[in-house]
């Protein structure tokens, strides 16, 4: 209570003062300007209303406005946060498939011997049902609990191989599956007399340990 | 009763908003302080899980080198060790936690785990490759004890692929205690198998102290 009065009394001092510089800084440029005597006029007058429309109220308005910046402050803070949450998976594991995809790319299994290029008879192995040994051996390398495909493709889309582990559960695989993918150039030999550019990807889908 | 109606006073009026405005204060100032000790626990949080990361990612670059190199008209060299320490990583020594950070590694992921002022923390990342929390010898041992041989060149497995892997997974649901003062010996080790289409050889990252 003494402290309200204290700032009562103090904010009566200011105002009066206040009052006095600005009435006879009005009294002094009425000689000059006749247009501004009127504005500092409407000024003075309203300084001068003692009725205090706003007064009793002002620490209530400025309180709100605390509350509301404070509140617009933590909607915008959660937006962002829920922003980060929502883009974490694919910023952290793009480099684990980025790095999955450089290491196939040089699996001698996919690779024709002697040579850098992948082999499309060994992608069709690998990718069709007689495969099966060689998907074992070609995956056994990573660990369970990274659910991942291997897809080639040629760069004219004529041609395409889709790898997928053995063990994978039917649904695990879906396309609504949340899901990020690195991918690298690679060539492809057709048949020994016809090699063709394309690109190894892989997807890498999100599980329960991501 | 009238003398308290009839008094113009508003004391009423003034309490209850002083009162109200004391306590909208007293929850704005709460709030801004379990926000900015919100943000030191986000930090806390972010450093752990920044640490797991660099972590993985360090055992996941030796899956990938060398991975050419598994088969074995290409393995015969020895593939390094390399080594990494916690307590050489400035995020480590960052952490609010000081030294009471427990680290457990087994085949599948790497967990970390603190308290500090009765929160607890953890962070926890899955590796990309196989990984085996032993050494060298204990896995000669085990395999030694289970298939009869020791899964090198000279010594290769001859159960199937899918009695391999079981028992490998098996193997690495066992979780390995690192204490982050020391180093951690990374090294990868290549699994030969012997079957119908020949020897053939798959590479695990063996992870030990």
């Amino acid at each position: 209570m003494l402290a309200s009065l204290f700032i009562n009394n103090l904010c009566k001092v200011v105002k009066n003062s206040v009052k006095t510089s600005f009435t006879s800084f009005t009294s002094f440029t009425s000689f000059t300007s006749s247009t501004s005597s009127t504005s500092f006029t409407s000024s003075t007058l309203m300084f001068r209303d003692e009725r205090g429309v706003l007064e009793p109220q002002s620490d209530l308005l400025s309180t709100a406005l605390a509350v509301i910046g404070f509140v617009v402050l933590a909607a915008l803070m959660s937006q962002a946060y829920l922003g980060y949450e929502d883009r974490s998976f694919a910023l952290e594991n793009y480099e684990s498939a980025s790095l999955l995809a450089d290491s196939l790319a040089a699996a001698p299994a996919l690779k024709v011997e002697s040579s850098n290029m992948l082999s499309a008879a060994a992608l069709d192995k690998l990718s069709g049902p007689e495969g099966t040994v060689a998907r074992d051996r070609l995956f056994a390398a990573f660990s369970g609990n990274y659910l991942f495909l291997i897809e080639i493709r040629t760069g004219n889309e004529q041609w395409q191989w889709r790898i997928e582990p053995n063990n994978a559960e039917p649904d695990s695989l879906m396309k609504g599956r949340e899901k990020v993918a690195a991918s690298v150039p690679v060539v492809i030999e057709l048949n020994p007399a016809e090699s063709v550019p394309g690109t190894l990807t892989v997807v890498l889908y999100k599980t329960g340990w991501m | 009763m009238r003398e308290f109606t009839d008094d113009n006073s508003a004391w009423a009026d003034f309490l209850i908003s002083k009162a109200a405005l004391i306590l909208a204060s007293i929850i704005l100032f709460a709030a801004l302080f379990h926000l900015v000790s919100g943000f030191k626990d986000f930090e806390a949080q972010k450093q752990l899980d920044y640490l797991a990361w660099d972590f993985k990612n360090a055992v996941d670059e030796i899956g990938a080198k060398n991975f050419q190199k598994e088969f074995p008209e290409d393995s015969l060299e020895e593939f390094q060790e390399t080594y990494y320490c916690f307590k050489e990583k400035e995020v480590f020594r960052a952490l609010p936690f000081g030294k009471d950070v427990k680290i457990h590694v087994s085949g599948e992921y790497i967990s970390l785990e603190a308290e500090s002022d009765g929160r607890s923390f953890s962070a926890v990342r899955p590796f990309a490759f196989r990984i085996l929390p032993f050494n060298e010898s204990v896995l000669q041992e085990k395999l030694r004890t289970r298939f009869g041989a020791e899964g090198s060149v000279g010594s290769p497995l001859t159960a199937d692929y899918a009695e391999i892997k079981a028992f490998f997974q098996a193997l690495g649901t066992k979780e390995a205690v690192i204490n982050p003062e020391r180093n951690v010996s990374l090294k990868k080790e290549l699994i030969y198998i012997k079957d119908k289409e020949g020897v053939s050889a798959f590479a695990c990252i063996l992870i030990y102290q």
